[in-house]
């Protein structure tokens, strides 16, 4: 029972505020800890420190303080109880061989056992702690959860809730120098006491704490009764001190007579709060650690420039925050004393008060300014004056603001039209049919004001419609998306479309300009025609996407990749679009249409409509969401019952009149809003949850060729829905990848901001990873003290990973919100082989390009082939992978 | 008598004397004296003094016995403990000290040459009625060869 009961794993400082040579250091070891039971001991340990620093007033000193824990493993669990002291309750002792060998019934002076006398070989208990040089108090945790401790050069305590109290006691004895304030009996010793809180001195003149006494206050303030102490010479008062008042009542340091106490109760004397007397002696102790408390404005002017102007006469309101950067151990508040004036609001109220963490004394204080937006081209300008009520500093802080018409983006999809993209893409349709589907529900969502712009690439690219507003053109652009100029033919010049693409939009100049300028390239193919990939990124200035139609593998993954992460953007890749994900390639046009125009992601499940079920699907919106679109994307959109549900039940259908609007396409079906929904009914159609609610309606015409089959039956209508948000509450996410070869790493950084700042941390963000094989990985993102969130993750198997980033809490106003996006990651065997430019192509390329160019057969043979069971173009891809080993999967 | 002028100063000050003290029917033993790069906690104002206060302290003294600064110490390592009950009342009992380690924190001067322990001997039965005019120098330690060389010894 002793030091060979166990052995010392290693020392954490907890708490940590500054260099331990100049703060006060708390240090705690533990007793009867197993191995296993190591992380109930820093349980344990954590919830002392918790009530240490809650208890007044070392609340207000702890930055002054550092903590450090030291874990030391016991044999056994617990501590010896041999129930033999004359106060011992009757029962079984116990025995346990733990380090500092802790034990109940410990041996008091005159060698005298007491019960709840726990000790424990305090010299060891020093030793060990020697690894904190500079400690000024060692408290030990005995676990156990009977009731008891003891003082001394090392205080302890055991593991029941109430004995925290004993340990914050004794640290008033020893490291503070505070006598007991409790006292009963008769004796008097004649001597003035040394403790600073214990005197026998009732004269207001010369009394130790004077200085808090009242002259109101009767002194003495109150005395024992005679039947403690006959043999007092205290003066009863008139009237007694009341209870709080510092004065001089009698009975302290253990005696009824003749000594006095500052206060009726002190947490030396019956664990009440720390008397003023005390609570100044800890204070002085203390003030010596504690860093300069300073307070720097780091905003000294507010600016809301350029907000956009709203939706539906609707002004769109931005919050932003006045900063300080503190340094404290006290609570600080920032009061508005005068404005704001010029119209800006004060959403959060006009005061804020901050206190420090647990661990840092750096904390910032935020005090909220709104502005909501109005007409394109207005200004405003105004000021506020703020407090701060501790330390007297004021601020006058200038605010301005302008309102602008909303950010517009021009997009160009260029869209593969190669052989390949008449193959069946995975779920019996062909990947044109998909391309289709996705660039028609990508211009039926486009918003007005924003361009939209189509280039199709196959040996060459062309231009088919040149940047046009949405307003005019998606008609001619859905004719020429529906229509024969994107019919499969040909080879794969990726990076003729790509630079088609991205001179369309040079030469797009409305008045007024394109705020965003973005490229969307969709492929099934390696490029298999000059120029390549990376010989033209330097010439590209449009943010750039791109979708992999397809395994990577017979896809330029590297080459895209490089190319869109260099341009701020990303590649999203199908894999095998199988009939579960036969609607995910117009998703990823969804969400790069997103990307695009500053919407936010936050929610998008898919499911089936079946006949007599109701489908009904939450969703969060917060009062930083100032817009939403909510779509359904469908085969047969106008077959299903589409209606919202706001968070006080309201319906929203289609007839509704409000801040929204309803639109059906081939493909899809949304509500565009701006929040609230609806005026009348504010409160109830803004935050909150919202609901889509999804029925069957009407029976599908079915396309010529799909008459047999019934949406309707057994199967039911597929559906994806897809919730877009507007807001001030932005998430963004990215996946970066050095490398493409097997055994590769994805790193994932995703970043969380409302109103330009962190939100708080009620809210986590994590990955959902889909390998090749369908199998799903989930990590979380580590939030970093650049409040980027991030994570690494190995790639270990080839092929496409879907990567769901996800972020999901509540924000500054505890409300509830979701916010996602999906990314991409690619692994390859060889992957880092992959030619992105440069090479001199092979006599084996270039006569695989002379073949697919048509010299060799044309497409018209090659589709009369196919249907004779020869598949040409297959062939040329199979002996192209077998050129370039990069690309076997 | 202790000089009364001897000042505790609360300045913020680096370095400090951290001595440890064993307490035995027998007397005091100073086991260790460790220099530390620690801020010295600073001590009430009014320093005690012989024949007037009660209780216990250390002080660091000069090459003459004048103290330089005034440590008040727990006085139950001297033959008391405190014991605890769930219900908030606490109990103090005293009887004849067994032995306790006590650790003792004096800023680290350079005219503080020696230690000296001072306060009511040990040998009287009932602290709490001890007359004060009892109290006396217990104990002194010459610190000069402890405080030589190392951060501790």
């Amino acid at each position: 029972m002793s030091a060979s009961d166990g052995y010392v794993l290693g020392m954490s400082k907890i708490v940590d505020h500054g260099p331990n040579s100049s703060r006060w250091n708390l240090v705690f070891v533990g007793d009867g800890y197993r191995s296993t039971e190591l992380n109930q001991y820093r349980a344990d340990v954590n919830a002392i420190v918790q009530q240490f620093r809650a208890t007044p007033p070392f609340d207000n000193l702890f930055c002054g303080i550092n903590v450090h824990r030291i874990d030391v493993v016991s044999t056994q669990s617990g501590a010896d109880d041999p129930l033999d002291a004359p106060d011992s309750p009757a029962g079984t002792p116990t025995t346990a061989n733990t380090y500092f060998d802790a034990t109940f019934a410990g041996t008091g002076p005159g060698g005298v056992k007491y019960d709840r006398l726990l000790v424990i070989d305090a010299a060891l208990a020093l030793s060990v702690s020697n690894s904190v040089a500079n400690r000024n108090q060692v408290i030990c945790v005995v676990n156990s959860s009977k009731y008891g401790g003891s003082g001394g050069a090392v205080a302890t305590c055991s593991t029941n809730t109430q004995s925290r109290e004993i340990a914050i006691h004794e640290m008033g004895h020893t490291a503070f120098g505070l006598a007991d304030e409790y006292g009963y009996g008769a004796g008097s010793p004649p001597g003035e006491p040394t403790q600073p809180n214990v005197t026998r001195d009732t004269n207001r003149t010369t009394n130790k704490w004077r200085a808090l006494i009242l002259a109101t206050t009767p002194m003495p303030s109150s005395c024992s009764p005679a039947s403690e102490c006959m043999a007092s010479t205290c003066v009863v008062p008139s009237s007694p001190g009341a209870a709080g008042v510092v004065g001089t009542f009698e009975g302290a340091a253990y005696t009824a007579c003749n000594i006095y106490r500052p206060t009726t109760s002190c947490y030396m004397r019956d664990f009440s709060p720390f008397c003023p007397v005390c609570s100044g002696i800890i204070r002085t102790v203390l003030a010596v650690y504690l860093p300069p408390e300073t307070v720097s404005l780091t905003t000294p002017s507010i600016s809301f420039t350029g907000v956009p102007a709203g939706m539906g006469g609707v002004g769109v309101t931005t919050y932003r925050a006045i900063v300080w950067e503190t340094v404290s151990c006290r609570p600080l508040t920032f009061a508005v004393t005068a404005g704001p004036t010029g119209g800006f609001g004060l959403p959060s109220g006009s005061s804020v008060t901050v206190t420090s963490d647990s661990a840092l004394p750096i904390t910032s204080a935020r005090l909220w300014i709104s502005y909501t937006s109005t007409n394109p081209g207005d200004v405003a300008s105004g000021s506020v004056t703020v407090r701060c009520n501790e330390t007297g500093q004021r601020w006058t802080i200038p605010l301005m603001a302008s309102t602008i018409s909303r950010p517009k983006a021009a997009v160009t999809l260029v869209l593969d039209r190669s052989g390949s993209m008449g193959d069946d893409a995975g779920d019996g349709r062909t990947k044109v049919q998909k391309l289709r589907e996705a660039a028609g529900a990508f211009v039926d969502v486009m918003r007005a004001g924003d361009g939209i712009g189509l280039v199709r690439f196959d040996d060459t690219a062309k231009r088919l419609l040149e940047v046009e507003d949405a307003a005019t053109g998606a008609g001619t652009a859905q004719s020429i998306i529906a229509g024969a100029d994107l019919d499969p033919g040909g080879a794969t010049s990726i990076g003729d479309g790509v630079l088609e693409g991205s001179a369309m939009l040079a030469d797009a100049h409305p008045v007024p300009a394109y705020d965003v300028k973005a490229m969307v390239v969709l492929t099934d193919g390696q490029w298999n025609r000059p120029p390549d990939l990376a010989s033209i990124s330097g010439s590209i200035t449009a943010n750039t996407y791109a979708v992999g139609l397809g395994l990577p593998s017979n896809i330029s993954a590297a080459a895209l990749t490089t190319l869109c992460q260099g341009h701020n953007g990303y590649l999203l890749m199908t894999g095998e679009l199988t009939a579960s994900q036969s609607m995910r390639l117009s998703k990823y046009f969804l969400q790069i249409l997103a990307g695009v125009t500053n919407a936010n992601i936050i929610s998008d499940p898919r499911g089936t409509v079946t006949r007599g079920s109701e489908q009904r699907i939450p969703f969060w919106v917060t009062s930083a969401d100032y817009g939403m679109d909510l779509i359904v994307l469908s085969p047969y959109p106008r077959s299903i019952d589409f209606q919202l549900e706001t968070p006080d039940g309201t319906r929203i259908d289609p007839a509704t009149i409000g801040n929204v609007k309803y639109t059906v396409g081939n493909t899809v079906a949304y509500y565009r809003c701006a929040l609230p929904v609806l005026p009348a009914d504010a409160n109830g159609s803004h935050a909150g949850q919202w609901n889509a609610v999804l029925t069957l309606g009407r029976l599908p015409r079915l396309p010529s060729g799909e008459q047999g089959r019934d949406p309707f039956g057994k199967i039911g209508v597929p559906y994806e829905f897809v919730a877009h948000s507007y807001s001030a509450l932005t998430f963004d996410a990215h996946v970066m990848q050095q490398s493409f070869d097997l055994g590769a790493t994805a790193e994932l950084d995703a970043t969380l901001l409302e109103y330009e700042a962190p939100p708080g941390a009620g809210y986590r963000v994590w990955a959902e990873i889909e390998l090749p094989d369908q199998s799903i990985n989930s990590i979380a993102l580590k939030l970093g003290s650049d409040g980027r969130h991030q994570a690494k993750y190995k790639l270990p198997i080839p092929g496409a990973y879907s990567v769901r980033i996800r972020a999901r809490g509540e924000n500054l106003d505890g409300e509830a919100f979701e916010r996602e996006k999906t990314l991409s990651a690619v692994t390859i065997r060889g992957g880092d082989k992959e030619p992105t430019g440069g090479q001199e192509r092979s006599r084996v390329d270039r006569l695989l390009d002379h073949l697919a160019d048509g010299d060799g057969i044309d497409d018209k043979g090659a589709d009369r082939l196919k249907e004779l069971g020869f598949d040409v173009r297959r062939l040329l891809q199979s002996l192209r992978r077998a050129e370039h080993p990069w690309s076997e999967h | 008598m202790t000089d009364p002028r001897a000042t505790n100063t609360s300045a913020r000050r680096r370095g400090t004397l951290r001595l440890t003290l064993r307490i035995t029917p027998a007397g005091q033993q100073l086991v260790n004296v460790e220099r530390l790069d620690m801020i010295c906690p600073p001590a009430p104002p009014d320093p005690p003094e012989i024949g007037v206060n009660s209780g216990h302290w250390v002080t660091l003294d000069d090459a003459d016995g004048r103290p330089l600064f005034t440590r008040v110490i727990d006085s139950r390592a001297f033959g008391s403990a405190e014991i605890f009950s769930p219900d908030g009342t606490i109990r103090h009992v005293v009887g004849q000290v067994r032995a306790a380690i006590v650790e003792v924190l004096l800023p680290d001067l350079a005219e503080g040459v020696g230690a000296t322990v001072i306060g009511q001997p040990m040998d009287i039965e009932g602290r709490g009625e001890r007359d004060p005019r009892e109290s006396r120098r217990l104990v002194s330690f010459d610190l000069r060869a402890h405080r030589q060389g190392g951060e501790s010894s």
